[in-house]
This record gives structure tokens, C-alpha cells and sequence, in this order.
């Protein structure tokens, strides 16, 4: 059994499995995996009682304790920076689980999630069912599917194994793009199976010490950067999401720091992606996360202002200069690095970038508008 | 109507309502509890449920009241007594913790609550301090200040405060009047930006702006910008201005913008 599968079962206290999905891939593996003791099937969701916004203990309770059910409504959603005011890249996104094992101290689903369990969606082949839907209606067009959205696409991977599942899927269509998004180095169970050219997998990251500080559980910068080695290595696409960019003293240090060891591991036509946004979140998730992770935390010490999108963000002129400073950095050493703004408003790119995504065009097919889904 | 001696085993459960039931002498109990006119030694004796006699008497109380009240039922009661008595969204483990917070802090920042209509979102800096052991009465000096604002200067004061409380470790000193205390709090809360605005503001000042232009850096969320004022009394005027500003433009922009 490997590390992570060892840490993924230790680190769960309890797995409820809906009646409805005991027949279902999943349930079987969960089962084979999970010692006896902590396997339950129920009729009804655990904690029905518990509706609307959790508290602090409630969300801890929620990272320790899975729930398997099949997912009832469509699971391909638009990604959410696609909202009037907000420059976004035509992202969709499809959701298998909600909840992650990670704990960073910025997460949305700090303030998204109003059940106290981590959720597994176990109908996948319904998921996949509806993407063959619209790939019959839109064969041409190139979509980008994302899974990363309400759950970390590749952490819980070695239990579900629906990554897996999903490159095989989409070897049927090869105008797509899987982008399988993480903050983990789960990546051993993909390396079994013949990779598919459409899949991009890209690592949400930071310098190791905002990672420290604000990234529990997650995989350290060393260990995400040998994870995209060995995946490039393999034949899968990658990338790396800068994102979110987190100001503490030392920035320009670290970051600078980052994109060195990034900048001499990898070069530009390696990197389908690279994408950079800064810290923001709902203005009520600051009362969860001072108490989730104290005000030593850089996320918490953070000079946060409500932005028009209604958001908190650092002041725009600051989010400017961290850009910059990011891009600058990548171009010094090659002008064949290119960063895209992720979940920005128009006015960063502008200044950031003297255009608009759809201005450039070494990324104006990824912002192009697609029909909804 | 049964008129009741009070005797050892009846429950005063005076939460110092800030509206009396009146008339003010008016003892009332029901069961073994009593509800109103707590200076008394004689009540009268209400059938049925005392909760419902105590929704019925106040019919609506502030948190800073639910405070006090958590306090007593909780020395009294079991659980059930507070559901009874309380919405559900004073049920949670959240309200009942800020409840907890509050029910420590002075009567006048409780009244200031219930004044105000403060909601138990905006407390939380109060259940923050709780779990970070930190008592409630040696942030006396800032509920103090913060019971003399409006509800949303007093809550950013309040956030401010111990945010600053938990960082520091200490409260920074409190001087002058509640609104100079918001904006100093404000200041070291935000001290990069209020650095980096500040250091705009100076240069504009020393800046030479034409005659009948005046200009404010002003902060508008996460952006801060220059805000002009032209004053010009006929389209002849309205001109020259433009092209005296339009002469200053390019100094303007080096004097702000420099280190953009
Ligand atoms: S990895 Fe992503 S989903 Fe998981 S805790 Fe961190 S931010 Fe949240």
C-alpha cells in the first residue's frame, strides 16, 4: 500500500455510504480499503440536522469524515470567474466530491460548504455520460474541463482512482483538455496508465515557506515540483498555478526564489499553463479562518479591502506589483514565459499586462466565449 | 389569581431586561420562576409553561439581553429551557459561544449591542478572544470606545482592535475620542497601506497644483486614486483649467505615481 493511500486511511475517522451508492465502484474500493470499524452504510446522510453555514468544528468534523452518495443535478458547471466584471478563460468545471483532505488557510470552501462531510459523488459514469452529450452537440470546439473546483482533483485520487478513469474518458476526444488541478503529489496511480495527450495537470503553488504557513497537508514545493517532473515525464501536459499569490515580508525573496527553481526545471514549451492570481475571499469566511488558523497566519495578517466584485483583496496597486514582479521575473529569464491572470478584474490586466487576455495572442483561444454547457 | 410567597426554590431570572414589563411592580411567575418585578417578595402565579410566559412578557429581547439570559438559564436549565426560550439560529455552537463572549463584557457595551442591533456575525471578534484565552475585561478601554460609535464604525473598531490584540499581543495604547481611536486603529490594522497612502497624500501637498484645482487621494476599497476638483465659473474658465491641468499632467503623474 502506498504513502499516501497509508496517511488518506489513517486520516479518516469515519466513511458513510449512502444505500443508493453501496453498488457503486467507489463504495467497493472504500470497503477493501477502510478497516470494518469505520465503514458505515446509512439510509439518510449523517448529521441531517445540520443545514446552511458550519461552524468552525463542524468543517473540521467535515475533513475526517467521508460521505459516498450519488450526486443528484448536472455536474459540468462554468467555472466561477466567469461572472460579468471578472476576465475568465472559459473553464468548465465538473464536480465529483466536495470537501478536501488539505487544510489551507485560505480555502473558499471555508465559506461554500454548509455540510459537515466530506462528499464523494459515486454516479462518475453519469458525469461522463453528460460530457458525451455535449461533445456530440460541440465536437469541435475546445473545451477545458477542470475537476479541481469543490474538491482536489488528484489528493483523494489513490481512493477513488477517478482521475484514472477520466484520462481514459477523454482519449475519445482529443480536441478537449482534462486540467486536473492540485496542491497534492498523489500522482503514482496515473503513471500506471497510458497517458492521454488532452490531459493537462497543473500544481497550485506557492513558495515553500507560504506553503508552510498556510498549505497544511498539502505537498511541499520540492515534492509538487518532482510530481510535475515525473508527469511531464510520462507525456502528460503541465502547468502551475501561482495562485493565490501571498504577500508577507520577504515576497519578492521567495517568489523570485519559486520561479527560479521553476524556470531551471522546466522550460516555457513544457508549461502548457501558467496561471497567477492573487488572495481574495468572501468577506464573512475571515471570521472562519481567524479561528481555523489564528492571526499568525499570513492569510488572516493580510491588509484585505472589499473589492467591487465583493471580494477581499490585497489593494490593487499592490496586486499589480506582485504581478509584475511575477511576470518580470519569468521574463528575465526567457521571454517565452507566459503568465495568465486567474479570477482578475479587467483593471489588474490592464495594468499588468497592457492588454486583455483576448488582446494576446499567445492566450486568446483560451478566452474566447464557448457555448454553456 | 394566586398570589405566591417567594420562597428559597424560585428562580429570579432577572437578566436585567432593558425594557421593564410595566406596570414596574408587577411580579409575575410561572412555575417556579419568576419573570418580572425581581425586587419583590410576593408574585403572581401564572399557569403553564414559564418559556411561554417569558416570550409572552418580552417578546423582544437584544443579544446583550440573550447574554444575560444564557448566563441564568444555564446555571438553572438543561438545553432545552435555551431552545425554548430562543430562536434556532441562537441554537449553534457559534451563537452560543459569541453569546458565552458577550455575556462577559460591561453592561454598557451589552446595551450598546442591543441599541445598535448588532448582529452575532459582527461579535465574532468577541468569540475570537474567548478561544484565544485572552479575558474579555482587559479589552475594557476598547468595548468602552466602541460603545460610543455608530454599529458599523463600533464593529470595525471592535475587529481592529483585537485582530491588533492578537497580533501584538497587546492592545496599542487608547487615547483620544472613539473616532480618533477607529482611525488609529485603522492606521496600524493597515499599515503598509496606510503607509503607501500616506506617502501619496504628502506628495500631493507638496505639489503645485493651478489655481482653482485642488486634488485628494482617496481610498475606495482595494483603490486609491487621485480625486480632482475643478472649479470654473464660465466654458472660457472651464478651458484655461483643463489646460493648466493639461500642463501638469505629465509632473502630476511623476510626483504620484513615481515608484508605480
Ligand atoms: S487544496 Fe484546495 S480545496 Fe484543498 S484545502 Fe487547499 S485550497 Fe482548499
Amino acid at each position: 500500500m502506498s504513502n499516501h493511500l497509508e496517511r488518506l486511511i489513517d486520516q479518516f475517522d469515519n466513511v458513510f455510504i449512502h444505500r443508493d451508492s453501496r453498488d457503486s465502484q467507489v463504495s467497493d474500493r472504500l470497503i477493501s480499503l477502510f478497516p470494518e470499524s469505520k465503514i458505515h452504510i446509512v439510509d439518510e446522510k449523517p448529521r441531517p440536522e445540520k443545514t446552511g453555514h458550519l461552524s468552525s468544528n463542524e468543517f473540521e468534523y467535515s475533513k475526517r469524515n467521508i460521505y459516498v452518495t450519488p450526486h443528484r443535478g448536472s455536474f459540468f458547471k462554468r467555472c466561477p470567474g466567469a461572472k460579468p466584471g471578472l476576465v475568465c478563460c472559459n473553464y468548465f468545471v465538473l464536480n465529483l466530491g466536495l470537501q478536501c483532505n488539505m487544510n489551507c488557510s485560505y480555502c473558499y470552501l471555508q465559506s461554500y460548504l454548509n455540510t459537515p462531510l466530506l462528499t464523494i459523488y459515486s454516479n462518475i459514469e453519469e458525469a461522463l455520460q453528460e460530457i458525451d452529450q455535449i461533445a456530440t452537440q460541440h465536437p469541435d470546439l475546445h473545451y477545458r474541463v477542470g475537476t479541481g473546483e469543490t474538491i482536489d482533483s488528484l489528493s483523494l485520487d489513490p481512493l477513488t482512482l477517478y482521475s484514472s478513469e477520466l484520462i481514459t474518458f477523454f482519449k475519445k476526444y482529443p480536441k478537449w483538455t482534462l486540467e486536473l488541478k492540485t496542491k497534492s503529489n498523489a500522482i503514482d496511480q496515473l503513471l500506471d496508465i497510458e497517458h492521454a495527450d488532452n490531459v493537462l495537470i497543473s500544481w497550485s503553488i506557492n513558495p515553500q515557506f507560504v506553503i508552510k504557513r498556510e498549505e497544511h497537508g498539502t505537498a511541499s514545493f520540492n515534492e509538487r515540483i518532482a510530481a510535475a517532473r515525473k508527469s511531464r515525464d510520462h507525456g502528460f501536459q503541465i502547468g502551475f498555478n501561482f495562485d493565490p499569490m501571498i504577500y508577507h515580508e520577504n515576497w519578492k525573496e521567495n517568489y523570485s526564489q519559486m520561479v527560479k527553481t521553476i524556470t531551471s526545471a522546466f522550460s516555457p514549451s513544457e508549461l502548457q499553463i501558467l496561471t497567477a492570481g492573487s488572495l481574495r475571499f468572501q468577506p464573512e469566511q475571515r471570521f472562519m479562518m481567524k479561528e481555523r488558523f489564528g492571526m499568525k497566519s499570513l492569510v488572516n495578517q493580510g491588509e484585505m479591502f472589499l473589492n467591487s466584485t465583493g471580494k477581499m483583496r490585497y489593494d490593487s496597486e499592490l496586486r499589480n506589483e506582485m504581478f509584475q514582479f511575477l511576470i518580470d521575473t519569468f521574463k528575465e529569464a526567457s521571454r517565452d514565459w507566459h503568465i495568465t491572470l486567474c479570477m482578475e478584474v479587467p483593471e489588474t490586466w490592464a495594468t499588468t499586462m497592457a492588454s486583455t487576455p483576448r488582446k494576446i495572442p499567445e492566450i486568446r483561444d483560451l478566452f474566447e466565449p464557448r457555448p454553456r454547457a | 389569581m394566586e398570589i405566591k410567597t417567594l420562597t428559597q426554590s424560585v428562580i429570579k431570572l432577572d437578566f436585567k431586561p432593558r425594557y421593564a414589563v410595566k406596570p414596574e411592580d408587577l411580579a409575575l411567575m410561572a412555575e417556579d420562576v419568576l419573570l418580572c418585578g425581581f425586587g419583590t417578595e410576593k408574585a403572581i402565579l401564572r399557569p403553564g409553561d414559564w418559556t411561554e410566559l417569558f416570550k409572552e412578557l418580552y417578546p423582544k429581547i437584544g443579544l446583550g439581553e440573550y447574554a444575560r439570559l444564557l448566563t441564568l438559564v444555564e446555571e438553572n436549565f438543561d438545553q432545552e429551557a435555551w431552545k425554548k426560550l430562543t430562536r434556532p439560529n441562537l441554537w449553534t455552537e457559534d451563537a452560543m459561544e459569541t453569546l458565552h463572549a458577550l455575556s462577559d463584557c460591561s453592561f454598557e457595551f451589552q446595551s450598546w449591542v442591543d441599541d445598535k442591533k448588532v448582529s452575532l456575525m459582527e461579535l465574532h471578534p468577541l468569540k475570537l478572544l474567548l478561544q484565544n484565552k485572552v479575558p474579555i475585561k482587559t479589552l475594557q478601554p476598547l468595548l468602552q470606545k466602541v460603545a460610543e460609535l455608530s454599529r458599523q464604525e463600533g464593529q470595525q473598531l471592535l475587529e481592529y482592535g483585537v485582530d491588533l490584540r492578537l497580533i501584538k499581543g497587546e492592545l496599542p495604547n487608547i487615547g483620544g475620542d472613539a473616532k480618533k481611536t477607529l482611525e488609529y486603529f485603522k492606521d496600524l490594522r493597515f499599515q503598509n497601506t496606510t503607509k503607501q497612502d500616506n506617502r501619496k497624500k504628502s506628495r500631493l501637498q507638496a505639489s503645485n497644483l493651478p489655481k482653482n484645482i485642488s486634488a485628494r487621494w482617496v481610498r475606495m476599497g482595494d483603490q486609491a486614486g487621485l480625486e480632482l476638483r475643478i472649479l470654473s465659473v464660465n466654458p472660457k474658465d472651464f478651458e484655461k483649467n483643463l489646460n493648466n491641468l493639461k500642463q501638469k499632467k505629465e509632473e502630476l503623474c511623476q510626483i504620484i505615481w513615481k515608484d508605480s
